[in-house]
């Protein structure tokens, strides 16, 4: 028994708690940026400044601070990175992962594998990319409230997803398995700094009111080997109503004389068959009027089929459009290779390539819309 | 062992003893075999082990006043019985020192990744030593307060993955011929089942009620391979099959994705606890079978001497796992499931042969 | 045994003993009567009014035959009268109270006790709000009482045992032979039976000496101090050791979960006591395992946090100049000082020490900046989730396996804490209670027997007792 109790002893203070990190020699990262130029990685890390949440101190210090540089490898450019820092790198509470195009087109194999070796990295961090800035002025931006930058961009992602309809959030473990399988494009969300030559000082950013947000989310970019497209409006639409994605979002279109718009209750889109070149898209949508702005009587009943035939006829037009444009840069950006993969294989393996494929194909669409009710107003304010 | 068991708390046993070769073994091999097909080889492989099951079944009414090292050396002359009893007792200490070689791997990789593997295996070897100085009973009780937590825990992981539900990973359908799938089933039935005959250390006698002992088996089996069955199908719905494969502990990652209102995220360090409870399980059934083989057939009725015996068992199986913790490149190796999978397998039709020769001796 | 033999000793001894009385009596012709007691354990009013008088009376009758030995065995009063078989059971019968008579070769004892003792009171132990308010005191026949008036029954046997060479302490087992094991009634008495000390003063001198060899801080027997709570626990079929001048009696087998339960569960409604029991178990495990997990996370784990919560938390220990350990240690181990002290001070001076502690703790601090209040905050949620156990005895584990989860996750993080908890577990595993299993009716797992041990079910419902204590099914309800 006695023995028992020297050999934990021995265990115990042998151990030295190698593993054991304090709270505060911790700097924790919320947001990391990669680009990649001229053979050399350039890496942005943002790291929380905890001493502007303290509640006792008043000091008016922004929430965090961000630093760059450069190496061959992602590893050097963290090393360099650690000798600016007093305390240790943590990535698990990584909130955004911002990849230039640049990184993404050359290249890419090692982040992945960087990030896919890191223990600590969540599955569930979105990755953005932003054609027009790098990661670093996206990751310096301070945020109106004073919050984190990082916070912020996530919180942007996941409300325009919920309202607007033109973002396509990305988490870290889709963006894998897009890089692993080559029947899908890599496609990411898209973060914009809106550009504005009033901002001239960052910190003057709390004391202005009228420029309240320089973050904004654009649509989502599409990458392919040499090619990078960002869609336009419609296909992103498109994109998102092909994926189910487009509940509780408003969408808006043209009548005659006017505009109404729609908000999508229920949708239920997919691919249904592929045979002799020709794919069938089937998908069915339930709305409700949101705006209304057209010459027709609400009250009457054949407006409500009327405004479901405009909304149809929008979509196929939208569709072929995406579809042309997709065949047109040899881009598949609506999933098709993904749908023939998972339901077609044997005709899949007889394809190389989908993107160059698309071309032979064809997309038959049959969409029916159920617009449920009127809205609010019982009857047409224009009256 | 006196009449302190009742029929289920000995069949719960099953559950912990079923699972416990699942961490990074069987589930990466059956995942890189049969691909999207792995949901229905666990099914294929139910039913193959259902079979051997019922065998074990009847193993527990030939002779069921006897442990099996009793039933073996009723029924068998010396050199036989000699021969069976240390090849199974040498194949249950290494598939002990596997057991915790792979848990402190785990252990090391994801938790601990700076201590050195020694202290860790150390670590996890305490609880297994206290219960290797106890006897069967204390493992059973502890067995059934674990049963209730895992339990608890499955059913939190299988509702934390359910709104990250694609449809699209079990897709392509049937990629692989009939021959991959049989394979994988195959060895889920083996290494699934053979951890269970270590339970006929007990006698059936000893058990209090004998006549629902047949049905409260069953019932633990049938429940323990529905729950393997789910954590299958939740690891296969939540992450694409090209991420499993490339990952070393699919159910480790499979956990990273829960995110409930934002609020209970990374939750994978308290979730894998499962995987702690079944693997120390069954390295302490492991201990205690060879305790009571080695004891039943030398026959030492000091109590004394069988607290020495339990230690030293375990001292055995450390100082195999401690020279060979530092091999970590093994980890990765598909062909890692070929030791274990031919130890059991061998394990396994040493308990056959013995129950049929037995059942023609007791005819004739 | 001759009485000038036995008054010679007697005489003897009233050198060493000023309070030996012998009174002698000429009673018939030619006849001594000798009454002997010893003064400080009699009542002498006792003893004048009936004994002494009885004498007088009859010396005044006018009878000419008087059977002395007669007189002496039927009308002396006194209902209880025992025969003395030699001079160590006179000694015994003199130091316990009674009042001895000596004739010739009749030796007979009567009864005549003095109450010393306080009465029947309030429990001072356990607070109770509602129910019967007596309690056990220190008068063997009062305890025997209060339990025979609520259990009428001929069911209930008594067997009386002496322990103690010098002290010769009356020691009773209790118990109901139709309800409980009588092979447990039996080890118990013949533990008693073994017990070779000198003198033994209290019923936990018994607990101690006939304690289990189960290697474990957690308590295995239980005492009780009210009538009702014992004679429920008899008739579900449980043994009681009752002992004289000891206002507490011992129940036997004790399981864990009885120390989560009181009898006032059964005066209230259930619902009602199957959330207070669930509040209390929890109670329990938070106060051992929360300092370690809040350790834990701040130390080894920190994505299992939310992001929010762990900027919060760096930013209140920016200027701690102490590690997370040093601090967790600090205010448990000042904690610890100031229970210790709120339980020994009397009343009156109590209420200043808390209000002293809560401004060391509370304020001043926090303010020096010496303490994050996170800590203080956890540190208080520990100490008051121990202090709601029913029982005294359940502060040692939770106390030992607090700081033992605390060294495991010091060294291992949360790995240890998960090495720590089974440890925790096999330690409750191992622990039997009379060969029944300590965690019983949770292992083995008795379906029916859930009904009473966590969650509580109507009385209506509650129709056979539990297994794992009584053979006896019988419906109770």
């Amino acid at each position: 028994m006695k023995k028992l109790f020297v050999l934990l002893g021995c265990l115990f203070l042998l151990s030295g708690c190698f593993n054991h990190r304090e709270l505060n020699d911790l700097a924790i990262c919320s947001g990391l940026g990669v680009s990649y130029s001229e053979n050399k990685y350039t890496l942005t890390l943002q790291v929380v400044n905890t001493s502007a949440f303290d509640a006792k101190s008043s000091n008016n210090n922004a929430s965090f601070s961000v630093y760059t540089e450069e190496g061959k490898t992602i590893f050097e450019a963290i090393n360099k990175i650690s000798k600016e820092l007093s305390k240790e790198i943590t990535l698990t509470q990584l909130k955004v992962i911002i990849i230039d195009d640049s990184a993404i087109l050359d290249n890419l194999g090692s982040l992945v594998d960087f990030l896919m070796n890191d223990l600590e990295v969540s599955l569930n961090v979105p990755v953005v990319t932003s054609l027009k800035s790098n990661p670093k002025d996206v990751l310096s931006v301070i945020t109106p409230n004073n919050e984190i930058n990082a916070s912020y961009i996530s919180s942007l992602i996941e409300v325009n997803n919920s309202k607007f309809g033109n973002a396509y959030p990305i988490e870290l473990s889709s963006f894998f398995v897009d890089y692993l399988t080559d029947y899908n494009n890599i496609m990411l969300t898209n973060v914009e700094l809106k550009e504005s030559s009033d901002i001239e000082d960052n910190n003057d950013v709390l004391k202005n009111t009228d420029n309240a947000s320089t973050l904004y989310i654009d649509n989502p970019i599409v990458f392919n080997n040499e090619t990078v497209y960002k869609l336009n409006l419609d296909e992103s639409i498109v994109l998102n109503t092909i994926e189910n994605n487009i509940n509780d979002n408003s969408l808006t279109f043209d009548c005659n004389g006017g505009n109404f718009s729609i908000m999508v209750l229920n949708s239920k889109f997919g691919f249904s068959k592929f045979e002799n070149n020709n794919i069938y898209l089937n998908g069915n949508l339930k709305g409700t009027v949101n705006e209304y702005n057209c010459s027709w009587d609400l009250d009457d009943d054949q407006t409500l089929v009327k405004l479901e035939n405009v909304i149809k006829n929008s979509f196929y037009d939208m569709i072929d459009n995406a579809f042309n444009k997709s065949k047109e840069l040899k881009l598949d950006f609506l999933e098709i290779g993904k749908f023939i993969y998972n339901n077609y294989t044997d005709e899949y393996k007889k394809i190389k390539d989908v993107n160059i494929s698309l071309v032979d194909f064809n997309i038959v669409n049959k969409i029916s819309v159920d617009l449920t009710k009127q809205g609010n107003l019982r009857g047409d304010i224009n009256e | 062992m006196n009449k302190q068991l009742n029929s289920t708390s000995f069949s719960l046993m099953i559950s912990a003893l079923n699972k416990c070769l699942f961490l990074g073994l069987l589930i990466p091999y059956m995942f890189k075999i049969s691909k999207t097909s792995t949901f229905i080889s666990v099914i294929v492989g139910f039913v193959i082990s259902l079979f051997f099951f019922v065998m074990l079944l009847l193993l527990f009414n030939v002779n069921s006043n006897l442990s099996f090292v009793g039933k073996v050396k009723n029924n068998f002359s010396k050199p036989f019985s000699f021969f069976v009893t240390h090849l199974q007792i040498v194949i249950v200490i290494m598939l002990a020192s596997m057991l915790l070689w792979r848990l402190s791997s785990f252990a090391t990789n994801e938790y601990l990744y700076e201590t050195p593997i020694i202290l860790v295996v150390l670590l996890i070897s305490l609880p297994i030593f206290y219960i290797s100085v106890n006897n069967f009973t204390v493992l059973c009780r502890f067995n059934t307060l674990c049963f209730m937590a895992g339990l608890v825990i499955i059913i939190f992981n299988f509702i934390g993955l359910l709104p990250h539900y694609d449809v699209n990973n079990f897709k392509p359908f049937f990629t692989d011929s009939f021959g991959s799938i049989l394979n994988s089933a195959i060895h889920y039935a083996v290494l699934t089942v053979s951890p269970v005959f270590l339970l006929t250390i007990v006698p059936k006698n000893d058990i209090s009620d004998c006549k629902s002992f047949n049905k409260k088996m069953m019932i633990s089996f049938v429940y323990s391979n529905i729950m393997g069955f789910l954590i299958f199908f939740t690891i296969q719905m939540s992450l694409h099959i090209d991420l499993i494969n490339l990952y070393t502990y699919p159910a480790f990652t499979a956990l990273k994705i829960i995110n409930l209102s934002n609020f209970i995220d990374s939750v994978e360090n308290i979730s894998s606890i499962l995987w702690y409870i079944y693997i120390t399980l069954a390295v302490c059934m492991c201990v205690i079978y060879a305790k009571f083989s080695i004891k039943e057939f030398y026959s030492i009725s000091n109590n004394r001497y069988e607290k020495i015996l339990g230690i030293a068992i375990v001292i055995i199986i450390l100082l195999i796992v401690l020279p060979i913790a530092n091999m970590s490149y093994y980890l990765d190796k598909i062909s890692i499931m070929k030791f274990p999978f031919y130890m059991l397998l061998i394990l396994l039709l040493s308990y056959l042969f013995v129950l049929i020769i037995s059942k023609l001796k007791n005819k004739s | 045994m001759n009485s000038k033999d036995v008054l010679k000793k007697l005489n003897d001894l009233k050198k060493t003993m000023p309070d030996l009385m012998i009174k002698e009596l000429s009673y018939g012709f030619f006849s001594t009567v000798y009454v002997v007691a010893i003064e400080t354990v009699c009542s002498t009013d006792r003893i004048n009014d009936f004994i002494l008088k009885f004498f007088g009376n009859k010396r005044n009758s006018a009878k000419k035959n008087i059977n002395i030995n007669k007189d002496l065995q039927q009308f002396v009063p006194g209902i209880n009268k025992k025969t003395i078989k030699d001079f160590d059971n006179l000694l015994y019968f003199l130091f316990s109270g009674f009042t001895v008579i000596i004739y010739g070769e009749t030796f007979l004892a009567f009864e005549t006790r003095a109450s010393i003792d306080r009465g029947v009171n309030p429990p001072t132990s356990e607070p109770v709000t509602r129910g019967p308010k007596d309690s056990f005191n220190e008068n063997y026949n009062t305890n025997l009482g209060l339990i025979r008036k609520r259990v009428k029954s001929t069911n209930l046997v008594i067997d009386e045992l002496t322990v103690g060479r010098e002290s010769k302490s009356k020691v009773a087992v209790i118990y109901m032979d139709n309800i409980c094991d009588i092979n447990v009634a039996k080890r118990i008495i013949k533990d008693i039976e073994d017990i070779d000390i000198d003198g033994i003063f209290d019923i936990n001198y018994v607990k101690e000496l006939i304690r289990n060899q189960n290697y474990t801080f957690f308590p295995t027997m239980i005492v009780s101090e009210k009538p009702d709570d014992t004679c429920k626990n008899i008739l579900d079929g449980k043994i009681i050791v009752m002992m004289e001048n000891s206002p507490e009696v011992l129940l036997l087998p004790t399981f864990f979960i009885n120390f989560f339960q009181n009898n006032e569960d059964y005066y209230r409604k259930p619902f009602f006591v199957s959330f207070v029991r669930i509040i209390r178990i929890l109670s329990f495990f938070i106060s051992i395992i929360l300092p370690a997990l809040f350790l834990s996370l701040l130390t080894y784990d920190h994505e299992i946090l939310p992001t929010s919560l762990i900027i919060n938390f760096a930013a209140q220990r920016n200027n701690i100049p102490f590690p997370t350990i040093v601090e967790l240690c600090i205010l448990l181990f000042v904690f610890e000082i100031i229970y210790e002290g709120d339980a020994r001070t009397p009343s009156s001076s109590s209420t200043s020490l808390s209000i002293l502690g809560a401004l060391v703790l509370g304020d001043a601090a926090v303010n020096a900046g010496l303490i994050s209040p996170i800590v203080v905050i956890v540190v208080a949620i520990t100490s008051i989730s121990s202090l709601l156990s029913v029982f005294q005895e359940m502060q040692t584990p939770i106390r030992f396996w607090r700081y033992m989860l605390l060294i495991f996750v010091l060294f291992f993080g949360i790995v240890g804490l998960g090495v720590g908890c089974t440890l925790l577990l096999i330690n409750l595993c191992t622990i039997e209670s009379y060969g029944k299993s300590y965690l019983s009716p949770f292992v083995p797992f008795d379906l029916e027997a859930q009904g009473n041990a966590v969650i509580r079910r109507n009385l209506r419902h509650l129709k056979f007792r539990k297994s794992y204590l009584s053979n006896n099914h019988v419906r109770k309800g």
